[in-house]
């Protein structure tokens, strides 16, 4: 899957725009500071992920699950996270209800759709293929 | 700016003003999964977790800036420096201490390594 090193890499311009966001209007982000940003995140993603693996081979599974994750956020003191993150889980698991839902009733529910779910359940599509038990054990 | 797309975004709005709690991922979710799958003995992965992971990372983005910004010299500006600080004083991102080390300037560097009794600090500075 990852065959070059920039494969690990997250997008700079997404990077920059989460930053920008979450600072006061105004303030500038050096370009160092945005390459180094980008570094923490790719290594907290790996840092969560083994951490929450650990969490999963402890209870012998093989999977992680999304109560793995937030046990990791836990585990790396990082539970603060936990709250903010807990909105968009619900949201997510709403969107993939209604998504499921659409699909059942077909045209029918087409016009509670909008645009943003329409391309949240696009990018889940893309991944899904994987294995979909995972949002039961959660 | 999100307060006018629909109405399902309404509450997340409300719960912080950047956004946060929605279920829409900023960052790529295919690259999120390729990282994930790079890490030793994680095969596969369900789509929540990966959003969850995402969605994380937002946050943790979110925390990096604000919190390194507070140890900027200027609030007008988040340098390397401030990330760094951040880095080096919290506990928690230790993980983070061989990735983003503090600068030093070669003065410092070589006066570190003729202290040859701080073996920690000499160490640090051969690898930075």
């Amino acid at each position: 899957m990852a065959e070059k090193v920039e494969d690990l890499n997250l997008p700079l311009s997404v990077i920059t725009r989460i930053v920008k966001d979450s600072l006061p209007n105004g303030t500038n982000v050096s370009k160092e500071a945005r390459t180094a940003l980008a570094r923490a995140a790719s290594v907290f993603i790996l840092y969560i992920t083994s951490t929450a693996n650990d969490i999963a081979t402890k209870s012998s599974r093989k999977t992680i699950n999304t109560n793995d994750v937030l046990k990791a956020l836990e585990e790396t003191e990082f539970d603060e996270f936990m709250e903010p993150l807990s909105a968009s889980i619900t949201e997510f698991r709403k969107n993939a209800q209604e998504k499921k839902n659409r699909l059942s009733t077909g045209k029918k529910s087409l016009e509670n759709g909008d645009g943003k779910a329409d391309t949240s359940s696009k990018s889940v599509e893309e991944i899904e293929d994987d294995d979909e038990e995972e949002e039961e054990n959660a | 700016m999100v307060q006018l797309t629909n109405i399902s975004d309404k509450e997340n709005v409300n719960m912080s003003g950047k956004n946060i709690g929605d279920a829409s991922s900023k960052l790529p979710l295919s690259r999120v999964k390729t990282i994930m799958k790079s890490s030793p003995n994680v095969d596969s992965i369900g789509a929540e977790v990966i959003f969850t992971v995402s969605k994380c990372t937002e946050i943790f983005l979110q925390f990096m800036s604000l919190g390194g910004l507070k140890r900027c010299n200027s609030q007008k500006l988040l340098d390397y420096k401030g990330i760094a600080e951040l880095v080096n004083t919290d506990d928690k991102l230790n993980f983070l201490s061989e990735v983003l080390p503090r600068k030093m300037t070669f003065r410092e560097a070589k006066k570190l390594l003729q202290t040859p009794d701080d073996d920690d600090a000499s160490e640090s500075s051969d690898e930075a």
